[in-house]
């Protein structure tokens, strides 16, 4: 299988990718996409996702394209829950800046690509953890929309969870 | 905007970076995605985040969010324990070993009692309950019941009703809620009615709970107790019929509607089936005496689809084991034709205990020269409370052919004398021992499993369960002399100052039981040095 067909995906910005199929059938969208109605040999266009953030997302699948098929079945998913490693690649690969973060958690979402979504979601979570409320809301400029007495009442109310 | 000082050490590196109006990239994803996010964090984290945004704090404390957190807690570490170890119980465990989250309910091992059709879980509120369940943090509460002349009480819990029976002032039920007040009263209907044993269940209304109770002259009376009305009905009162038990007050009563059974002082059992209405009298299904059972005894009654099984739960001498405790069970279909009746004891399989060193080692952990202190039983788990400190734990397997009674287990926890223990019925049981007022919940499941950690690691020689399965109650405030609780509105309401003098001592009441739980509460009847009795409520919420 030297020359496994490629498909061409163009970016909102309408720049055009040529990618092996198992690269882009990573997308579930894309994947159900060609499913339905075959490889036209037609660019493909992805609406929501511009080139940046496009060859992010394609840097991350060529290099996941040999990993086994997501399982959709409940137990992975318990697998998943329990922890936020990151494997190192991974971890590399979001190594960029919040506005590109966001951007390929939003392409991953759009796109279907749980494990990519997986990855960005436990990349936020991490930047969460360990923070104070103040912190977090530093990190990620969230508007405190509560009162001093409504925080500090949410505070007691979550008491008994806090670190044990 | 003004900012808090306090936690600016950390944050300084950033305000540096911080460029006017950056946005919030975080704020704009989707519910969904921020769901996502937030179910990897722990629930530190994610109690951290509900103070961050009105948004987060619905998000972060999303029912379905926390349901996989519950989930991820307290269900799946017990699924994969039960693969681990051949569960020694039929249980549902066994039949979901796939151990994948499930968003029902009902297949959740041990949680068939939170599958509540359309009526929505607060599961951050479950979460909750069973973290401070587990930590033994609760709210603490007392209520003064009577002055002398102290009359003897008896009091159980049912579903966030106490309700309380003496012969000075009839029946009493409080609410452990949120209200946390005394619900009603009803004096029983003659003069000088001393009640001897009370039992409670749900009643034939959702709202409703049965309240029985046993009379010293031998009859019972069945009152029904709606909670939202806050009223006792008396639905019947039964004389005393059968000329076996005539006169031999009650001495214990479990009921599962329809079926009610009693026991009297002379070791008389009566089944009964209770008619739908009020004007036709209960019918004895069944009366059996026996002659070598010893108080302190526990009666349970459970039905399935085909028949009712009564049992009795008893402690008596045996020659070569000390003491031991046996299980009467009688059988009956639904029509109440007796189908069978059993015995099992623990005496059995010290009669027959091999001469290995092993084996003799375990039985002699459990061996005891002392009658019990108490005794509870609730399917399938046995125990006894003993002065020494311990409580033995006991299995029962029960079959279409076959009683039996595992080998006991101590469970060591207690620094003094354990005088009463009682079994709920998912595998929680609550201990006290009266000095040094100590009060301790028992995960038996945990002990189960530990027993088996415990044998495989150390060869089968360490015997005992350590306190690991359990965890001693630590109210806020309970420790100190002075209990000053939120409400002072007088007698009729929980929360009432206790003041406790110096050296006085606050005993457990000395009859039948004196702690009981439900799945928010324990509630202990105490006596206070003969000058007063009380009830205390330890919240879990």
């Amino acid at each position: 299988m030297s020359s496994e067909e490629t498909i061409i995906l163009q970016s909102s910005d309408e720049v055009n990718f040529t990618v092996e199929r198992s690269v882009a059938e990573r997308s579930m969208l894309i994947k159900h996409l060609l499913e339905d109605l075959g490889n036209s040999g037609e660019p493909i266009p992805i609406p929501n996702v511009n080139e940046p953030v496009l060859n992010k997302v394609i840097e991350w699948s060529v290099h996941h394209k040999n990993d086994p098929p997501s399982t959709d079945d409940n137990d992975s998913e318990n697998n998943r829950r329990r922890t936020t490693d990151i494997d190192e690649w991974d971890q590399k690969f979001m190594q960029v800046d919040q506005e590109m973060l966001f951007e390929i958690i939003l392409a991953a979402n759009y796109l279907d690509i749980k494990p990519l979504l997986d990855v960005g979601c436990k990349t936020v979570a991490n930047m969460i953890k360990g923070k104070s409320p103040e912190e977090i809301r530093k990190t990620f400029n969230i508007q405190n929309d509560f009162t001093p007495e409504e925080e500090d009442q949410i505070r007691r109310e979550n008491e008994w969870a806090e670190d044990r | 905007m003004p900012k808090r000082r306090g936690s600016e050490t950390l944050a300084t590196r950033p305000v540096k970076r911080q460029r006017p109006a950056k946005p919030d990239y975080l704020s704009s994803l989707s519910d969904e995605v921020l769901l996502e996010i937030l179910s990897f964090l722990p629930i530190s984290t994610l109690v951290r985040c509900q103070r961050l945004s009105k948004r987060f704090h619905d998000l972060a404390g999303d029912s379905e969010l926390w349901k996989q957190k519950y989930y991820a807690r307290w269900v799946l570490p017990r699924s994969r324990q039960a693969l681990r170890f051949k569960h020694p119980i039929p249980s549902p465990l066994s039949t979901s070993l796939g151990a994948s989250y499930s968003p029902r309910v009902s297949k959740w091992p041990g949680h068939g009692h939170l599958a509540t059709d359309g009526k929505r879980l607060n599961w951050k509120t479950q979460f909750r309950l069973r973290h401070n369940w587990s930590k033994g943090t609760c709210r603490f509460g007392a209520l003064e019941v009577s002055r002398p002349p102290l009359p003897q009480i008896h009091m159980k819990l049912y579903s966030g009703v106490v309700v309380t029976a003496d012969e000075e002032h009839g029946l009493r039920a409080w609410s452990t809620k949120a209200s946390k007040k005394q619900l009603t009263a009803l004096s029983f209907p003659n003069k000088g009615d001393k009640p001897t044993a009370l039992f409670m269940t749900r009643g034939d209304l959702a709202s409703d709970i049965e309240v029985t109770v046993g009379f010293e002259d031998g009859r019972f009376d069945i009152y029904d107790l709606d909670v939202a009305r806050a009223k006792f009905v008396l639905r019947f009162s039964q004389a005393t019929s059968s000329s076996s038990t005539e006169g031999a007050s009650i001495t214990a009563i479990a009921s599962s509607p329809p079926f009610l059974l009693t026991i009297s002082q002379h070791q008389a059992f009566s089944l009964y089936r209770l008619p739908h209405s009020a004007a036709d009298k209960p019918t004895l299904l069944a009366s059996l005496e026996s002659s070598n059972t010893f108080a302190p005894v526990s009666l349970s009654l459970r039905c399935s689809a085909s028949e009712v099984i009564a049992s009795i739960a008893y402690s008596f001498f045996h020659i070569s084991g000390g003491w031991t405790v046996g299980i009467q069970e009688l059988r009956f279909n639904q029509d109440g034709e007796r189908i069978g009746s059993r015995l099992a004891s623990t005496a059995a399989f010290q009669d027959k205990t091999p001469v290995s060193s092993a084996a003799s080692s375990r039985s002699r952990s459990t061996r005891h020269m002392e009658a019990p202190t108490s005794i509870s039983y609730s399917h399938p788990y046995l125990l006894t409370s003993h002065n020494d400190n311990t409580l033995t734990m006991y299995l029962v397997a029960s079959s279409s052919d076959k009683l039996s009674i595992r080998p006991g287990r101590r469970l060591w926890g207690h620094t003094s004398s354990v005088t009463s223990v009682q079994v709920g019925d998912r595998g929680k049981a609550v201990s006290i021992s009266p000095r040094g007022n100590e009060i301790r919940i028992w995960e038996l499941e945990t002990a189960v499993s530990a027993r088996f950690n415990s044998s495989r690691s150390r060869g089968g020689l360490q015997s005992g369960v350590r306190e690991e399965s359990s965890v001693q109650i630590a109210a806020e405030h309970a420790a100190t002399a002075a209990v000053s609780v939120e409400t002072t509105s007088g007698a009729m309401n929980w929360g009432r100052e206790i003041v406790q003098a110096e050296g006085e001592t606050l005993m457990p009441a000395k009859v039948g039981d004196c702690v009981m739980f439900d799945e928010e509460q324990v509630v202990v009847l105490r006596e206070r040095d003969c000058r007063a009795q009380l009830l205390e409520c330890y919240d879990f919420t």
